[in-house]
């Protein structure tokens, strides 16, 4: 009886093997996205010596994008600028410079740097205010400000070198099956396609909807929408000639409605990311560009006169406390000091045609990252505020995690689907990741938002002394863009 | 009886966490005794046309791991169904140069002898009670300037309060495994290899395993458990 169970186990096992090698195709690496996460994803697992020789699918849903010419983008000057942009740290940049990608986005110059971040916020009360600008300068570079086009266009530059690295273009996954245990593979169907696809390790780089994250058992996945919009432009500023920064600031108001970035590109252009109510952004969306670049001004400069007292008392508390600090953390900032005078909004005076677009925001969180034989990275895992600009990064940085762990698993004898390996990425990228999102997260709920159930009053008040905090205690400083750096505090 | 050795969430979790610590000793040792090509060192093929011995191989859980590294691997265990599990689980390696035997050592060296370039037993010898006839048949088998890699629990009072007391308690191991009795400290194991078995010890390591997490790692202690590298003179 038993015998006759094992033999029948057997047959039935070898008709399966017969069956996979049939009709599906195999890899031992399946990437379903190629967004910047993805690619990187890719061009990282080939490149790790422990895995070479491995077979890496990379499914696309867009359409192939003919190769990006990197030298036609050298040399046409600004109006080409695309409106998405990603703020880089150190660590990603490593990243990307181990892979080979960076070297071409350097080289051409397509990158620039933030030497100094400027952060205030709306005055509360007083008119005309911008009486508390938190500046954060390092002796090394904040950030770089690359356009995720030419992220994008210098991974593909490299996967296509990779003899390894497949890339299936117009290929949306429509459906997968993960297994119960590692003796079975994941499967894999595209959307247009008959042909499945079997692999050993399905990574999901499918973005905030992502399908493969819906198909790993128990999973849970929190998730809420912030009720806002982020609006998006590429935007011509006048140069401030007495900056010593000029082309290197990157401005940051936390508006009433919500915050509003200006990422430096060069000395006169700058991307806007401008997060604001649906209805404003509606609002914005309609005017004309003269009309748009009105309204950014406001924004960016004056605030809306308000009679309301418990306001301007809240300021007054906030100047109070903020002068008390000053003069116990003086020894620490006089620098900061001295140059305050010179910190006013940059002044908007063109947008470029068409680079004007919106999108919404959430917030969202996989409990698991992983399964049996499946792994998610980037947004698929993970969706934030895009108000630190730590978005993107945090995607790299489950990029590297988990090559980290698979090249470990793998050279100690794991197969590449390896559960335990897959455990220790999900242990180190929450570690890493779920500090940032709720930090961030906290920072849209205080300063992001108009609620209704705290007063204005106090809003404001812990927005200031919040802000005159940070500019006064140079540890916090030194911490908050030490994290944003992306590198060990 | 199959899921209880092949589920890496289940009973045995403990042993398949171990494979990464126990696989980079074993690729460690090999290396310092220059017995791996530079060419293949840190890569998939480290153990590329190494002939290993794991003596009590069990389900395979080592085994398997060693073959993926392109090792020449016999798996040996006295017991019929554990061969049959690791026979089953094998098929799932794609090419892979990997051979299991239902034999005890005593069997197996008879017609085995000098013949592998290393010799594995891993949370094996506290389950044997002639540890000197054990030992002496593995090292028979092993080539002369082999290496022998064991790993074994102390017979400590730590040992006792981890491996029986907390370990079977919590369910971190499953009951009844493990006769403490049967455990091995690190000097009575060195002077049998070194004076009966003629072999020069090359190191003793500490291990430590955290249940909670479910990880190993190296410790300057011995006393709950420890990897010994041995190896036979020329």
């Amino acid at each position: 009886m038993l015998l006759n169970s094992s033999t029948k186990r057997l047959y039935l096992s070898l008709c399966n093997v017969a069956n996979y090698s049939s009709s599906k195709k195999y890899y031992d690496i399946i990437i379903t996205g190629g967004g910047m996460v993805g690619c990187a994803m890719a061009c990282k697992l080939a490149k790790e010596p422990a895995l070479r020789g491995m077979s890496i699918l990379l499914l696309e849903g867009g359409p192939n994008r003919n190769q990006y010419d990197f030298n036609a983008k050298k040399n046409t000057f600004d109006n080409s600028y695309s409106n998405r942009v990603s703020a880089v740290n150190k660590s990603t940049i490593q990243l990307l410079q181990s892979v080979g990608a960076w070297q071409i986005i350097s080289d051409l110059g397509l990158c620039n740097v933030v030497k100094e971040m400027r952060i205030w916020n709306s005055g509360g009360g007083r008119s005309g205010g911008v009486n508390n600008m938190l500046t954060f300068n390092n002796d090394d570079d904040l950030a770089y400000i690359v356009e995720n086009d030419i992220i994008l266009g210098a991974l593909y530059k490299q996967i296509n070198e990779e003899k390894s690295i497949t890339v299936n273009y117009n290929s949306r996954v429509n459906q997968c099956n993960l297994p119960d245990s590692h003796k079975d593979l994941a499967t894999v169907k595209v959307a247009n396609g008959e042909t499945s696809f079997e692999t050993s390790l399905l990574i999901g780089s499918d973005g905030y909807g992502s399908k493969v994250r819906s198909a790993i058992n128990g999973q849970q996945y929190i998730s809420w929408e912030y009720g806002q919009r982020a609006v998006v432009a590429t935007l011509h500023i006048q140069s401030d000639e007495d900056d010593i920064y000029k082309g290197h600031v990157a401005w940051q108001k936390f508006a009433q409605l919500g915050p509003l970035a200006v990422l430096p590109l060069d000395n006169k252009t700058c991307s806007l990311v401008w997060t604001t109510s649906y209805e404003e952004a509606n609002r914005l969306a309609e005017l004309n560009d003269n009309e748009f670049i009105d309204a950014l001004n406001d924004g960016l400069s004056e605030e809306k006169e308000s009679n309301n007292s418990s306001l301007l008392l809240a300021d007054d508390a906030a100047r109070i406390v903020s002068k008390v600090l000053n003069k116990y953390c003086q020894l620490n900032n006089n620098d900061n000091q001295n140059r305050k005078i010179k910190s006013t909004p940059p002044v908007v005076i063109g947008v470029i045609k068409d680079s004007r677009a919106s999108f919404p925001l959430g917030f969202g969180h996989a409990c698991q990252y992983v399964g049996q034989r499946v792994a998610l990275v980037g947004d698929a895992a993970h969706r934030i505020h895009p108000l630190a600009g730590q978005g993107v990064n945090l995607g790299f940085n489950d990029v590297i995690e988990l090559s980290d762990q698979l090249n470990h698993s793998v050279l100690a004898g794991a197969d590449i689907g390896d559960l335990n390996a897959l455990l220790n990425y999900e242990t180190a990228a929450q570690r890493h990741n779920i500090p940032i999102m709720l930090g961030v997260d906290a920072i849209q709920k205080i300063y992001g938002s108009s609620n209704n159930f705290v007063p204005p009053a106090i809003t404001t008040l812990i927005r200031n002394v919040g802000l005159s905090f940070c500019q006064s205690a140079s540890i916090i400083k030194k911490l908050l863009s030490d994290k944003a750096s992306g590198l060990p505090v | 009886m199959k899921d209880y050795w092949w589920n890496s969430n289940g009973p045995l979790n403990a042993l398949h966490s171990f494979n990464p610590l126990r696989v980079s000793f074993i690729i460690n040792g090999l290396t310092n005794m220059k017995k791996i090509k530079t060419k293949n060192i840190g890569t998939r093929q480290s153990l590329e046309n190494i002939k290993i011995l794991d003596v009590g191989c069990g389900g395979g859980v080592l085994t398997e791991a060693l073959a993926r590294l392109d090792s020449h691997v016999t798996g040996i265990d006295p017991s019929k169904e554990l061969i049959t599990i690791a026979n089953d689980h094998a098929k799932f390696l794609r090419n892979k140069n990997i051979k299991y035997l239902n034999e005890s050592i005593e069997e197996h060296v008879t017609s085995n002898t000098e013949s592998y370039d290393a010799i594995v037993t891993s949370e094996v010898l506290e389950h044997v009670s002639n540890k000197y006839g054990f030992l002496t048949n593995c090292v028979d088998c092993l080539k002369p300037g082999g290496s022998l890699f064991i790993t074994t629990p102390n017979r400590t009072i730590f040992s006792w309060l981890s491996v029986k007391v907390i370990g079977e308690t919590f369910d971190f191991i499953p009951k009844g495994t493990h006769e403490w009795e049967k455990f091995i400290c690190p000097h009575e194991l060195q002077s049998i290899l070194e004076i009966n078995c003629k072999c020069d010890t090359i190191s003793i390591n500490g291990l430590s395993y955290n249940p909670f997490t479910n990880r190993w790692s190296w410790t300057d202690s011995t006393d709950v458990s420890y990897a010994i590298h041995a190896v036979k003179n020329t």
